[in-house]
């Protein structure tokens, strides 16, 4: 069991993540809790994006003074850069559409995202 | 020989010295923008020939295929690129009399932008690549959607959930990608693809439609697509719909030609984009606001491409490859003149430009000259792509497809026509605004619809070497990878 | 001059002379004119080359080069030579017709592309080109339709390109079938593979390709579309319109049963009464046209479509002596369709000049224009004494032969439905004489004068050609036995002013003595008689009571009542609004998905996107 969990459990929690960001998006009907919602889900992303390079017993991919001959004992770096360019981009999205959601409440004064129709048909 | 990956990195240093040029002069901007893209079509003529014989793979930094991001240009994506960049170029013609923004740096900065992250998505040669310039693509286009102050917002906040979305999912395949395949780079990823385990290599595909086709107009995915085409500025409109679209479908037809050819999955893309065509041309016909209509009708057609080019032989691969092509023309020569109508008129509805032929001739035979090449009359260039469509369908002996094809088209016709009809034939009911009446790009346009319609031979040739091309994956994959 | 260039000087001719037009008015009438002049000159002069070779240009489509065919038959040539002919009077005709009409150059710029269109469609030599130009010329007819002064232009020219787009998707579905199996369009390689297939295939094929056509001539479940264009297509259009256009849909027809020949592969099919199944419906199809023509010009109030439904009916004899395909319906069929086309044309010019001067389509508002109209009125009456079928004209002749084929065939329904037709076509060709006409002037027409000279050139010159082959109908039968030697039928015996029936000779040069002889005397007995007494139009016995609406009692108002209650019910079973419930139920369905999709809630969206991959996860995708 506890093998288990040790194997799965940052696979699980992070798809767990996702889909709980995903239920927040669509049932939250308040903007920010939209927000909210699709930030979980980049973060369950970004966790599930290392937990698959993760090897098991791995260290840190950095070149330190007590060099590790044993390379294979690195874990994967590649996903790592992705996810920092990940995050990047998520914060870049989340900023933009937090400016964007000043801007509704400003013309609209409602954050409930069913209220603002305007565009429709 | 001039090196292809500036033509991706011209547009991105243009956009982030715009702001530096915007002190100098309040002009310059859009010059620049139109320098930039004036000489990255130069880049691709002078690479034409060459690239036409055999692929370029462009490795960055000179590290070997499998390790390094690389650049793939074939012929499916020098055609691209060609389309785009002629496109591009038009558009920032128009832009240098029509941008009359208050914030008129920043659009260009964004225009620049969206067209590197469009490049980028029809020449990457890797998976991850491909992630950030569609990142790179809809964060530009958020920020030129929110453009229009009166109803942008509101369509950019739902462009941003579903994008968002998307892109996790596309993420998502990215990571299961590598964790089964152990790399980024498509032809390794296309080596391998036979390795995996199948269940898997469907899960990735599934997600991997999901995060591109957002981008590439396909029903329910791009439900944003009418908001954002009808308020952005037209500019914006025919660059989203003309370009993005395409860059979108390329990276689609990458994704399952050239990654993961599984025949048993084309059926689903089939039936999505018929039922999409079907919905698609349906609820245009409805729309009274020219540019929404626009936005339906650009549905449909990357609906009706996916649908063609998913019945995957020959005929019916370069007929979606043509009518991809003819489209982004078309669309571009449609948002153009329907935002100068739209200017003129002071109306988005239809029923208010009656008679506007008679003030503002040029621009609505204009807008004539692109509904009558969607919908196929002789000469026009629409109408090869039909009939190469209409062959490549029955020729694999799908009969429903042709059916409900035209079908799509009848419907397309009536809504088409009604605006021509209106504009040209209706009681004159306007009152005219000022606008500033660029024609250059609309006689180019007009020009180019024509040339290809007579000489359809331009780009039929290349289709055909390039459907040939994503139908050898081997071909693909011994390019990238050299002798490995 | 190469085939090529008929098809292409007329369309490049009018985008030149389209944007000369805005320096010079009326330049693109006259140039048009002079076009066609010119054309219909060296179209004269190809009469009797029928071995000009073939020739071709090549468009590259799919991953090859296809050779586009033109080629010069007499059946090319007899429709080729009537377009040009018709063109040409009708552009002479619109160069004073039009000074007032806003879309005049958008007009001839189509009117142009149309001619063009038309010949590329008649000379084409391989279905791939009959398609291009026949898409050409649905297009540019469609803009001339559109271009007609009435609201309902647009509505009506809508029907028209939807219905003919969806028979041309048909045409080029089968014929994409076709190619997929044979590589080519040659209409010979086309019509042998046909002949291979197994028989119901074949014969799907076939009305494939036949339907563009049937619904270009306007036959029975397809002639919804023909009244509402005619009567408001520009009035210089409907002549054309009716004139040629409709012919040309059966210049199709005849293409697919005898040129290509497939009635050769037909009649290997199920035979009705000696007949194939095909030709037997498309001949019943025919007599319902006429049936349903008649009946229903007899009821119409605007002058207009009353001719445009006389259309109808009249495609309906044509069709009925093509589909029979015997020697002598062949015959009859050709021939009604050239004097067709000469004495529709007249007529609708002559409404078209009455139009000019009254500016008004209903009957009820004119009356008396004989004297003031006289060359018009001329023009009207000889056309109508000729759709009438009354000899000594042209149009006597060919339903005379149409009769003999008919009755010689013992197809007694078919014939009863022609008398029929023809004695309903007496009705409804009066009602325009006599309230237009005949009957009292308006005061508000006080003033009106005779249309200028070029507009009454036109109809001079038709006047003229319904005399001369209503006396010498040998010189049509010359061409027809030519074409018919093309097509492998028994030539039809004739001479300069005779035509050999099934039954016996028509012999013209006596009847039309007879009735010279007859017509003096019935002017000697007008001339002596007394003369009518005037009273004033308004003067209507009412009964005393007030008459609030004066046009209802005006008596060219529901002139032939008693007979139209008799049709009341069958009139208001119209297959228009069977089409157009289809068409409303399609847009219904739109509107359910717009109101149910696009909601505009973005979350919805959202909610989309999770339900479409669980969807297509579970629909097999990954499970």
């Amino acid at each position: 069991m506890i093998d288990f969990l040790e194997k799965w459990s940052f696979f699980g929690g992070s798809v767990l993540l996702i889909l709980i960001g995903l239920y927040g998006v669509i049932t939250r009907k308040n903007l920010i809790k939209i927000f909210i919602g699709l930030s979980l889900m980049d973060t369950g992303i970004n966790v599930l994006l290392v937990s698959l390079g993760y090897v098991e017993g791995g260290i840190a991919p950095i070149i330190t003074s007590t060099i590790n001959n044993n390379s294979y004992n690195f874990v994967d770096p590649i996903p790592q850069a992705l996810v920092l360019t990940s995050i990047v981009i998520g914060v870049a999205v989340l900023a933009l559409g937090l400016g964007v959601i000043i801007k509704i409440y400003e013309k609209y004064n409602t954050l409930d995202i069913s209220e603002i129709r305007g565009l429709r048909w | 020989m001039v090196n292809l990956i500036l033509i991706i990195a011209l547009p991105l240093l243009a956009a982030f010295l715009i702001p530096l040029f915007n002190y100098i002069n309040k002009k310059l901007p859009s010059i620049v923008v139109f320098l930039t893209t004036a000489i990255n079509l130069l880049i691709i003529i002078l690479n034409y020939n060459q690239i036409i014989l055999e692929p370029v793979i462009i490795e960055l930094g000179n590290w070997q295929a499998p390790f390094a991001i690389n650049i793939y240009v074939g012929t499916l994506e020098l055609i691209s690129i060609t389309v785009i960049s002629i496109i591009s170029l038009i558009i920032a013609f128009y832009n240098l009399n029509h941008s009359n923004f208050s914030s008129e740096s920043k659009f260009h900065t964004l225009y620049s932008i969206i067209i590197a992250g469009i490049y980028g998505i029809v020449m990457t040669g890797d998976i991850f690549n491909l992630f950030v310039f569609i990142e790179i693509t809809t964060v530009a286009a958020y920020g030129l959607t929110t453009f229009n102050k009166d109803k942008g917002y509101e369509a950019a906040i739902k462009y941003i959930i579903i994008g968002s979305i998307s892109s996790v999912f596309l993420l998502m395949a990215i990571g299961f990608t590598y964790s089964a395949v152990g790399s980024l780079n498509m032809a390794v990823i296309a080596a391998a693809s036979n390795l995996i385990n199948p269940g898997l290599v469907r899960i990735i595909s599934l997600l991997f439609f999901v995060g591109i086709a957002f981008e590439a107009g396909i029903l329910p995915l791009s439900i944003w697509v009418p908001d954002v085409h009808s308020i952005a500025p037209s500019a914006v409109s025919s660059t989203l719909s003309g370009l993005v679209f395409l860059a979108g479908i390329t990276a689609l037809i990458k994704i399952f030609f050239n990654l993961f050819a599984d025949p048993s999955l084309y059926v689903f893309l089939m039936i999505i984009g018929a039922i999409s065509l079907i919905i698609g041309e349906l609820i245009a016909y409805q729309q009274d606001d020219i540019k929404r209509m626009l936005a339906y009708s650009s549905i449909a057609q990357m609906s009706l491409v996916l649908t063609i080019i998913s019945v995957g032989t020959k005929y019916a691969i370069s007929g979606g490859l043509f009518q991809l092509f003819n489209h982004a023309i078309l669309k571009t020569l449609l948002f153009l003149t329907a935002g100068l109508m739209i200017k003129y008129a002071g109306s988005r509805n239809i029923s208010d430009f009656g008679g506007i032929a008679k003030k503002i001739p040029l621009i609505a035979v204009g807008f004539s000259v692109g509904s009558l090449g969607i919908l196929g009359v002789p000469f026009f260039n629409g109408f090869v792509s039909k009939i190469m469509i209409v062959n490549g369908s029955l020729n694999a002996g799908e009969y429903i497809l042709t059916f409900l094809v035209l079908f799509a088209t009848v419907i397309e016709m009536a809504y088409y026509l009604k605006v021509i009809q209106t504009i040209f034939f209706g009681k004159i009911s306007i009152n005219p605004h000022k606008i500033v009446k660029s024609y250059v790009p609309i006689i180019v346009l007009i020009t180019v619809v024509f040339l290809l319609g007579i000489y359809p031979e331009l780009i039929t040739k290349p289709l055909n070497q390039a459907t040939g091309e994503l139908l050898s994956r081997s071909d693909y994959i011994s390019n990238v990878l050299g002798g490995m | 001059m190469s085939l090529f260039y008929y098809t292409f000087i007329p369309i490049v001719i009018a985008f030149i002379a389209y944007f000369l037009n805005k320096k010079i008015k009326l330049s693109l009438a006259i140039l048009n004119s002079v076009v066609f002049a010119y054309l219909f000159y060296q179209i004269s002069r190809l009469y009797n080359q029928w071995n000009i070779p073939h020739e071709t240009i090549s468009y590259y489509m799919f991953d090859r080069e296809i050779q586009l065919i033109f080629q010069l038959t007499p059946l090319s040539w007899l429709f080729i030579f009537m377009t040009t002919g018709a063109g040409l009077l009708i552009a002479i005709f619109t160069i004073k017709s039009q000074q007032e009409y806003v879309l005049r150059s958008s007009f001839h710029l189509n009117f142009a592309i149309l001619i063009g269109s038309i010949l590329g469609v008649v000379l084409a030599g391989d279905f791939l080109t009959l398609f291009i130009f026949w898409e050409i010329m649905t297009w540019s007819s469609f803009f001339l339709i559109s271009s007609g002064e009435k609201k309902a232009a647009q509505k009506a020219s809508y029907r028209y390109i939807i219905l003919s787009t969806i028979g041309a998707y048909l045409m080029v579905t089968a014929l994409f079938i076709i190619y997929n199996q044979i590589h080519t369009f040659g209409y010979n390689q086309v019509a042998a593979h046909l002949s291979g297939l197994p028989i119901t295939e074949s014969i799907i094929l076939i009305i494939m390709l036949a339907i563009p056509f049937i619904i270009k001539a306007g036959v029975f479940p397809f002639h919804v579309w023909v009244n509402g264009a005619h009567s408001n297509a520009p009035k210089e259009f409907s002549p054309f319109l009716s004139g040629l256009m409709l012919k040309v849909g059966i210049y199709g027809v005849i293409l697919l049963l005898y040129f290509v020949p497939l009635y050769n592969i037909l009649k290997e099919s199920v035979n009705y009464r000696g007949l194939p199944i095909f030709n037997y419906i498309l001949a019943i199809f025919g007599c319902i046209t006429v049936i349903t023509g008649t009946i229903l010009a007899i009821r119409q109030e605007d002058v207009k479509r009353l001719v445009a439904f006389s259309s109808i009916s009249q495609m309906g004899y044509i069709i009925m002596a093509l589909a029979i395909s015997t020697p002598l319906g062949f015959t009859g069929g050709l021939l009604h369709l050239m004097n067709h086309m000469i004495f529709k044309t007249t007529i609708f010019l002559s409404i078209a000049a009455v139009i000019y001067r009254t500016k008004t389509t209903k009957m009820s508002e004119m009356g008396g224009l004989i004297f003031k109209m006289p060359v018009t009125f001329t023009a009207y009456l000889i056309a109508i004494i000729a759709l009438a079928g009354i000899p000594p004209t042209n149009g006597f002749i060919s339903k005379w032969v149409i009769y003999q084929a008919l009755i010689d065939k013992g197809y007694i329904f078919l014939s009863v439905a022609a008398f029929f037709g023809s004695i309903g076509s007496f009705m409804y060709v009066f009602k325009p004489l006599s309230t237009i006409f005949l009957g009292q002037l308006k005061p508000e027409h006080e003033n009106i004068k005779e249309v200028p000279f070029l507009m009454q050139l036109p109809m001079f010159v038709l006047m003229a050609l319904i005399l001369l082959f209503g006396i010498l109908p040998g010189l049509q039968m010359n061409l027809i036995n030519q074409i018919s030697q093309l097509l492998n039928i028994q030539p039809v015996g004739f001479t300069l002013y005779s035509i050999t029936g099934a039954f016996g000779k028509w012999n013209s040069l006596v009847i039309f003595s007879l009735f010279v002889g007859g017509f003096l005397l019935a002017f000697i007995i007008f001339i002596s008689a007394k003369k009518s007494k005037q009273v004033g139009l308004m003067d209507t016995y009412t009964s005393g009571e007030y008459m609030d609406d004066p046009e209802a009692y005006h008596y060219a108002y529901q002139y032939f009542r008693p007979f139209d209650r008799v049709f009341d019910s069958f009139a208001a079973r119209s297959l228009t609004v069977i089409y157009d419930t289809f068409a409303q139920n399609i847009v219904k369905l739109g509107n359910l998905f717009r109101k149910s999709i696009v909601t505009g809630n973005g979350q919805t969206y959202a909610f989309y996107m999770v339900l479409f991959i669980v969807i297509l996860a579970f629909a097999g995708w990954i499970i």
